[in-house]
């Protein structure tokens, strides 16, 4: 098992868990529209399904921001 | 500071000297800096809360030119954080409400007003006569549009937003092969419903993230200091906390991923 942090909560996952496994388990909407860094790194979405986590990565999602 | 009687000109250099010495004084600004500040034109897409304290601080600190774009007018519900429009000028376009303003700060800078909404062929056209593209929009469309308009005639773009107690703050500059642009970042998104209207903001959010976004522009103009690109710079004003992420260039982005002809 891996430890985590989600948004500073601390989650476990399994080692070869991908991104977007973590994101459809934890997100309450996944609908709604969001962004990803991974230890301060934005990850681009095409990339959700090709991204394994290692031990102590801190997972930031991001709600987009676009008012004026 | 004691002079000779001047000549009108003599005067108005000095007084440009006046007016801008507590910035020329700064090492990195210098009369250089000061020169180029002056030199430069500057577009400000969006004269609301991020607008308002964009436009008025890039005007007191002597940008040559500003070119504001906004297709609204000034309503009783802008004036809690749109700090550059007045009560009296509610009904009138923001963008001649905000020269009104701009001018009693300081009556040197040049202004041109767009009160319309641009296609993107006509804000291609006026990027190319400017050096900075400035984002203080409300809405997804329009910041992909001004995005690719940037990219295309790569001018550099200096990104701001806010809603509710978030802030967020980033500068993609096309001349860079390396940086990464607006739609590197929020691409993939579709419609995002963000109106003020229905989320709310807190007024001096507008100042903190606005007020990041014209230092970015001097910064830029001037050479002085590390820049934003390839950082995106990110406001919680709840917990009064600011952090940045790492924003490297998608090499498969649709608008930059290209390389240019
Ligand atoms: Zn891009």
């Amino acid at each position: 098992m891996l430890t985590l942090t989600l948004n500073g909560e601390t989650i476990q996952a399994h080692a070869n868990t991908l991104l977007d496994q973590i994101l459809a388990e934890y997100l309450e909407n996944i609908d709604l529209p969001f962004a990803v860094a991974i230890n301060g790194v934005f990850v681009p979405r095409q990339q959700y399904t090709k991204t394994t986590l290692k031990q102590g990565d801190s997972i930031e999602v991001l709600s987009p921001n676009v008012g004026g | 500071m004691p002079h000779d009687l001047p000549t009108a000109d003599s005067l108005s250099a000095d007084e440009e000297l006046l007016r801008y010495s507590r910035q020329i004084m700064l090492p990195q600004i210098d009369i250089k800096g000061q020169q180029a500040l002056l030199k430069a034109t500057v577009i400000i897409i969006g004269l609301g809360g991020l607008g308002s304290v964009v436009s008025m601080y890039l005007a007191s600190s002597g940008i040559g030119r500003l070119i504001l774009v906004d297709p609204d007018q000034v309503e009783l519900t802008n004036l809690q954080r749109q700090i550059v429009h007045t009560t009296e000028r509610i009904g009138m376009f923001k963008v001649e409400s905000a020269a009104i303003q701009l001018t009693a700060l300081n009556p040197t800078v040049e202004l041109e007003l767009i009160p319309r909404a641009l296609s993107e062929e006509g804000l291609i056209q006026l990027a190319q006569q400017a050096d900075i593209v400035v984002d203080c929009t409300d809405n997804l469309s329009t910041r992909f549009l001004i995005n690719r308009a940037c990219v295309q005639t790569q001018k550099p773009l200096v990104s701001g937003a806010a809603i509710r107690w978030e802030g967020q703050v980033s500068v993609f500059d096309s001349r860079k092969p390396d940086s990464p642009c607006y739609h590197c970042f929020y691409g993939e998104l579709t419609e995002v419903e963000q109106a003020c209207s229905v989320n709310g903001v807190i007024s001096p959010l507008l100042g903190m993230i606005g007020s990041t976004q014209a230092l970015e522009v001097i910064k830029l103009l001037t050479g002085a200091g590390k820049g934003l690109v390839g950082r995106v710079l990110l406001l919680d004003a709840l917990a009064m906390e600011w952090h940045s992420i790492v924003l490297p260039k998608n090499p498969q982005c649709r608008v930059c991923g290209v390389p240019h002809a």
